[in-house]
């Protein structure tokens, strides 16, 4: 109970802090956001008068490359999948155990049955 | 060698179905009750044979061992047979179940074949009966590979390539099962020969009720 109740206790004040927190962040963010604008503007105009062309091509390139790297990464893990589903369906020592102990409990039920069946038999 | 769901037309699965009924039914018919912890043990071990993989290649191929249960079961090796591909195909996902009855059929016909066979070949000698059970598990197998090979004929394959691609893969667990077969053939038949196969010429007489 006296944990409990710290618990509720600290709650609000964790709720309050993060606010507060939050607010404090979040002038300077929006001031930088609004300050880097203009600086960005200003990147993307230097870029474009050294050389769009070279610019797109490497751009191009080096997200081929990734593009590449990528799908040999997912060919890889498509495999790993592959192989670890095969592995998980292959039957182990649990499947076979369970199986032998079916087998033994349906011949145990005919033998139980033919044995009945042969008990009435002389009464009859 | 297994059949999977949906590769048969429903016609035939059904027809395997009613087909592995029957044999079951002729198997409960003529299984006697003394024989029962012994069809018990032979099932057991159909049933676990087949996770015994032997290399081939890139793949693998597992034991099947319809020959010889139906060397040591005789009529018996349906039910025994039915039961363990039942089970293989819940617990392993061999096959599936409404290819069960193809499957069962595939096995047990290829079982009853060889048990005739071995019955009639065995003679009185273990080297006889050494020689039988090899022929009659070696033969087990080649002759369900025939069999799947005409199941799936059925479903539009070719018979004679099928047949050739199943016989070539299993010729290993064939030579395998031929050993085997007659490794454990000629232990029983040293140790206790009465569990050869049912016994037929004396087996009335041990039918009765002993009271």
């Amino acid at each position: 109970m006296a944990s409990s109740g710290k618990f509720i206790g600290t709650v609000p004040a964790a709720v309050l802090i993060a606010l507060i927190l939050a607010l404090l962040s979040s002038t300077p963010a929006s001031a930088a956001e609004t300050a880097a604008e203009p600086a960005g503007a200003t990147g993307t105009e230097t870029a474009v008068a050294s050389g769009p062309a070279d610019d797109c091509r490497a751009v191009l390139l080096r997200m081929a490359e990734q593009d590449s790297k990528l799908t040999r990464e997912m060919q890889m893990l498509r495999r790993d999948i592959a192989a670890l589903s095969q592995k998980v369906e292959e039957p182990g020592l649990q499947q076979a155990i369970a199986g032998l102990g079916y087998i033994l409990g349906i011949f145990g039920i005919i033998a139980f049955m033919a044995s009945r069946r042969q008990r009435r038999q002389p009464e009859k | 060698m297994h059949i999977s769901d949906g590769v048969l037309p429903t016609a035939v699965s059904v027809a395997a179905y009613a087909l592995t009924a029957a044999g079951i039914g002729l198997s409960l018919k003529t299984i006697r009750q003394d024989d029962l912890p012994k069809v018990a043990v032979v099932t057991s071990s159909f049933f676990v044979a087949s996770l015994i993989h032997l290399p081939l290649g890139p793949t693998s191929v597992h034991l099947l061992m319809p020959g010889i249960v139906g060397a040591l079961l005789g009529p018996a090796a349906f039910l025994s047979i039915g039961i363990g591909l039942f089970l293989q195909s819940i617990l392993f996902q061999y096959g599936g179940l409404t290819a069960l009855g193809a499957n069962a059929m595939m096995m047990g016909l290829p079982a009853l074949l060889c048990g005739l066979l071995f019955h009639a070949l065995r003679g009185t000698s273990q080297l006889r009966c050494t020689v039988a059970g090899a022929i009659a598990g070696g033969l087990g197998t080649a002759l369900a590979a025939i069999f799947l090979a005409g199941l799936l004929a059925t479903g539009g394959e070719d018979f004679i390539g099928v047949a050739k691609l199943a016989l070539a893969a299993h010729i290993p667990v064939i030579l395998v099962e031929a050993a085997i077969s007659a490794f454990t053939i000629s232990f029983i038949y040293r140790v206790r020969p009465e569990l050869l196969g049912p016994r037929r010429l004396q087996g009335r007489a041990g039918n009765q009720p002993r009271s």
